[in-house]
């Protein structure tokens, strides 16, 4: 024991571990942004988007020297893939633009004002796959506030958590903390998204619950946002039930996300507009 | 001199490598924890405050960048650094009992881990998710530990004794 006491390196070791743990205990719950931290993560930024790029450069880097020819072959293909889109260019900008007429026109009409996108970029992804978040390039000098949605055209990713001038950190529906009202789209039965469980095949996956009791709830269904919790607008898409309570009565459902999380590049940040905010 | 030098450019290449390549692409979850490697191999290779000044500061750098909890990963990096020490002391183990030692000290972290999730209110995969991603990335850990460690041992020597 004397010879354990006479140990300092492994004391002080000791003391740090309990400072550690309990500064960790301490932000369990949901993190607000202090002062130095918002400006370590704002001086981390650009750090961040340089390694995220070179990481891109050296993968790139192996992928063209360990696959040359399924690269020429992608290169042709894309090439022909280009061609062909020229083509429909031009139809789709007229498209676009009588889209954007009839969308002024609803959003006179509409009684909610229509939203605002912001489009930004993924710089980042956590480590943690319990606690999953995006960091995006996007902040308060681009309109950007706590609590925003985040989507893209597969569906809902998650809601804007943390804010700084430059960047926004999003927590996703991958994380266990997320809570989101929503609405079985066939039967327009409402309930609540949220907690994450193991689906069969070993991802991971959300769970509905809340549901009113004898809900006619069935593999398949499509599950989208109610809007009663002000923060997603409604009919947003979710994800589609993959599996059902086997007698837990933990949850009524298991919902597989729409969007695909391992390869997202670029999300549209919903902002109300001046009028709805 | 030169080993501290030595160590604080690994420490940052294995952050940089940590949170910006291995957060993004693993194979299924099962990557290499190269700060806590760095932080291995200096408790074995310098000294054991270099281990625990390397813990304590990448593990705090790394949760501020991937905004874990605060204190969570210096605390598992600390931990492994003090079981590592405990088990060589002053010896010094040859390759292949360095790498199984630090691959065993990689996997005191998990059982932390695992208490901050389940109190983060998270499910954990239990037995499979230890067998198949906990234990590989222990093994691959020690396994880094190995260049790493000759890295330091190499910049440990005085320049005489390299002559």
């Amino acid at each position: 024991m004397r010879k354990l006491w006479k140990n300092r390196p492994l004391w002080i070791a000791a003391v740090l571990f309990a400072l550690c743990i309990v500064l960790a205990a301490f932000t369990i719950g949901d993190r607000r942004v202090s002062y130095t931290d918002g400006l370590f993560r704002s001086a981390a930024l650009p750090v961040q988007e340089k390694l995220y790029a070179a990481e891109e450069a050296v993968r790139g880097f192996f992928l063209r020297m360990f696959y040359p020819s399924a690269l020429e072959e992608e290169n042709a293909r894309l090439k022909e893939q280009i061609n062909e889109q020229a083509k429909q260019l031009a139809f789709f900008e007229d498209t676009a633009r009588e889209n954007a007429r009839l969308t002024e026109l609803l959003n006179f009409t509409d009684a909610n004002p229509s939203l605002r996108f912001v489009t930004a970029a993924v710089i980042g992804k956590g480590t943690n796959p319990y606690t999953d978040t995006l960091t995006l390039n996007v902040g308060t000098r681009h309109g950007v506030s706590e609590k925003m949605a985040v989507i893209t055209a597969d569906g809902v990713i998650g809601r804007v958590s943390e804010i700084g001038p430059t960047w926004c950190r999003v927590r996703t529906l991958a994380n266990d903390d997320m809570r989101i009202s929503v609405t079985v789209q066939r039967t327009r039965d409402e309930g609540m998204y949220g907690g994450l469980v193991t689906l069969p095949d070993g991802s991971l996956g959300g769970k509905l619950y809340y549901l009113p009791d004898g809900a006619d709830i069935q593999v398949g269904d499509v599950i989208v946002t109610s809007g009663l919790d002000e923060v997603f607008p409604k009919g947003l898409l979710i994800g589609t039930v993959v599996a059902l309570d086997e007698g837990t009565g933990v949850y009524d459902a298991i919902v597989q996300w729409s969007a695909d999380y391992d390869h997202l590049e670029e999300v549209l940040v919903l902002a109300p507009t001046e009028s709805a905010s | 001199m030169k080993r501290y030098v030595v160590l604080t450019l690994t420490a940052a290449a294995a952050l940089a490598l940590d949170t910006a390549l291995f957060a993004v692409h693993n194979l299924g979850g099962v990557r290499p924890w190269l700060l806590l490697a760095v932080a291995l191999a200096a408790c074995a290779r310098l000294n054991v405050q270099s281990g625990i000044v390397t813990a304590l500061l990448g593990g705090l750098a790394i949760d501020a960048i991937c905004n874990s909890y605060l204190g969570l990963s210096a605390a598992c990096c600390l931990v492994s650094v003090s079981a590592l020490w405990l088990l060589i002391r002053k010896n010094h183990p040859k390759a292949p009992l360095l790498m199984l030692l630090a691959a065993a000290a990689a996997l005191l972290p998990a059982p932390i881990e695992w208490l901050y999730a389940y109190l983060g209110g998270a499910q954990y995969g239990g037995w499979r998710t230890f067998l198949t991603v906990v234990l590989p990335n222990a093994a691959l850990t020690g396994v880094c530990v190995l260049p790493i460690g000759a890295l330091f041992k190499w910049a440990k020597q005085d320049r005489r004794d390299r002559i």
